[in-house]
């Protein structure tokens, strides 16, 4: 797979998160979610992939329309992945200061 | 999803506590002083199977530093705040340049004979907010690490 698209690396781009603010009112089509914005709509749609690539976006058509949304599972996965990396760093902490009351 | 459906992006924090069978200050020693001693190094760091040691240099500035095998060094982050045996807090930015990071914050509470650890790790807003966050500096840091070792989250 490729880095770029994990979760983290798609949220680092000030511009992926703009559009991702654009699609918290619900999903919208390319041309609406260009509109307003400093780039040009390939350079949007460019930004659309890596965002769909990384779980959290998604596309949907409606007849002809293509529209984008927010994928929130996307988010919950990099919760659970974090709450993992946590979790084993602190098990292995806990076990660190148990085991020196071991006999 | 329905089209009326509002989901907001912002991650929540990780906020995760145990408790260990020890006072507030051995705690502290133990996960600051000692930390090279538990941490699951070669899994979680940059350099993986060829990362040597890790260590927190105990002083508001100063570093959590990843020795690899050939002895080069790689910033995790910063200390923010240093208070023994109560807490302290630290940048947060593995295998990446500083900014943009995210915030991990431990606190050691006594309750009774032992202690509760209490880790928040926050600011995943800050991963956007900096203009200069180029997608390449991205490129072979710890998220694709780890995305490599917790791939069921990230391949869908």
């Amino acid at each position: 797979m490729a880095y770029r698209s994990t979760i983290l690396s798609a949220l680092s781009d000030p511009t992926r998160r703009e559009i991702l603010e654009k699609l918290r009112a619900g999903p919208r089509p390319v041309g609406e979610i260009a509109a307003g914005m400093t780039i040009s709509r390939p350079a949007v749609s460019q930004h659309l992939k890596v965002l769909k690539e990384a779980g959290l976006v998604a596309e949907t058509r409606q007849g002809t329309r293509h529209y984008f949304a927010i994928a929130p599972e996307g988010i919950g996965e990099l919760r659970a992945y974090l709450d993992e990396l946590w979790s084993d760093a602190l098990a292995a902490f806990a076990h660190h200061v148990e085991k020196e009351r071991r006999p | 999803m329905s089209q009326e459906k509002v989901a907001s992006f912002s991650v929540p924090p990780v906020d995760k506590s145990l408790i260990v069978p020890c006072s507030p200050a051995r705690a502290f020693q133990a996960f600051t002083a000692e930390i090279d001693q538990w941490w699951p190094i070669k899994t979680h760091s940059v350099n993986q199977a060829k990362a040597r040691r890790v260590r927190i240099e105990p002083a508001i500035g100063g570093r959590i530093v990843e020795t690899a095998d050939d002895g080069s060094e790689c910033a995790w982050g910063k200390v923010l705040t240093w208070s023994p045996p109560g807490g302290f807090s630290v940048t947060w930015h593995p295998g990446r340049p500083e900014t943009p990071h995210t915030i991990l914050e431990l606190s050691f509470t006594a309750e009774g004979d032992a202690t509760r650890v209490r880790l928040v790790h926050r600011g995943w807003e800050a991963l956007g907010a900096d203009a200069q966050a180029k997608r390449d500096d991205y490129n072979g840091g710890w998220e694709a690490v780890l995305a490599r070792h917790f791939g069921r989250y990230f391949n869908k």
